[in-house]
């Protein structure tokens, strides 16, 4: 049951790796093929005039680098304290369907409804208050 | 209470995550009121909205962005620290004075972005993760 908990870091890692390889793939293709984005745009990478696809895949993938590192530590400390049960692994779980979702829905749909409101926060808010729930229940265990 | 805070140096990296998450949701609630009717964001979020922030939102955003710096390396100290049975009252103390000095950091950031303060508390942090960082790698 132990090592079970990083299962679902293994695909967050995963997920990441992906995203960083598609970004990579969306700033070669605007650099050689769209020929948008030339000169300063290697030294400092935005790319502003790429297409939105690029600009949010950009933002999503510093987005994966930030409250899922929470979520990296978070399972480690688990871990390394014999704490894991299915009830941790099930957040976990619960945590990666969210981050997915969010990514995929981040860089390709990324829509606002209700006048401007951006539907992704219903995919991040989850994710946010399962890492919350996970390390009140952690707090409770040791 | 307050000695159970001071028996497990993984206490300090948890009260260091419910920091960094009240900072995540604060930004979520800045960015919701930003798109309220009359405010700059009412035709909804940019595509690039840090530009378009304002001040107050954008240090929102740089605090979470440092809180996602220095401190995993002190995620990482702690879990190690524990992992390896290191844990002692120093260790602890440090980790605690450590969290007390990033969460005043967090507030100057956000509330009142006093570049020299909020530096100074910033400086204080980096020597007392690196005083950690040190002691560990004497120790172990």
């Amino acid at each position: 049951m132990d090592t079970e908990i990083f299962m679902p870091i293994r695909h967050m890692v995963s997920l990441t790796v992906i995203v960083m390889i598609f970004v990579t793939f969306l700033r070669l293709k605007a650099i050689y093929i769209d020929k948008k984005a030339v000169g300063e745009n290697y030294r400092h990478p935005e790319f502003p005039q790429g297409s939105n696809v690029l600009k949010n895949a950009q933002r999503n993938l510093i987005n994966l680098f930030e409250f899922p590192v929470l979520f990296y530590a978070l399972c480690i400390m688990i871990y390394v304290t014999g704490n894991v049960d299915e009830m941790f692994v099930s957040l976990a779980w619960y945590f990666l369907y969210f981050r997915a979702a969010h990514s995929v829905y981040h860089i390709f749909g990324n829509h606002l409804v209700l006048g401007g409101f951006p539907l992704r926060a219903l995919l991040f808010l989850p994710s946010l208050i399962i890492i919350l729930i996970m390390t009140w229940r952690f707090y409770g265990m040791i | 209470m307050i000695f159970i805070m001071f028996e497990n140096i993984l206490f300090p990296s948890f009260a260091l995550m419910v920091v960094t998450m009240v900072v995540g949701f604060y930004h979520t609630y800045g960015t919701m009121n930003l798109m309220q009717p009359g405010k700059d964001w009412e035709e909804g979020i940019p595509s690039d909205p840090y530009a378009h922030a304002t001040e107050n939102l954008q240090m929102i955003k740089n605090n979470i962005k440092n809180l996602f710096e220095f401190p995993i390396i002190f995620y990482l100290l702690s879990i190690l620290i524990y992992s390896l049975g290191r844990s002692d009252n120093t260790f602890i103390y440090l980790a605690w004075i450590y969290v007390l000095l990033r969460t005043i950091h967090s507030i100057y950031h956000i509330f009142l972005n006093n570049n020299q303060i909020r530096g100074g508390f910033w400086l204080l942090s980096q020597l007392i993760l690196f005083g950690i960082l040190i002691r560990f790698l004497i120790i172990f």
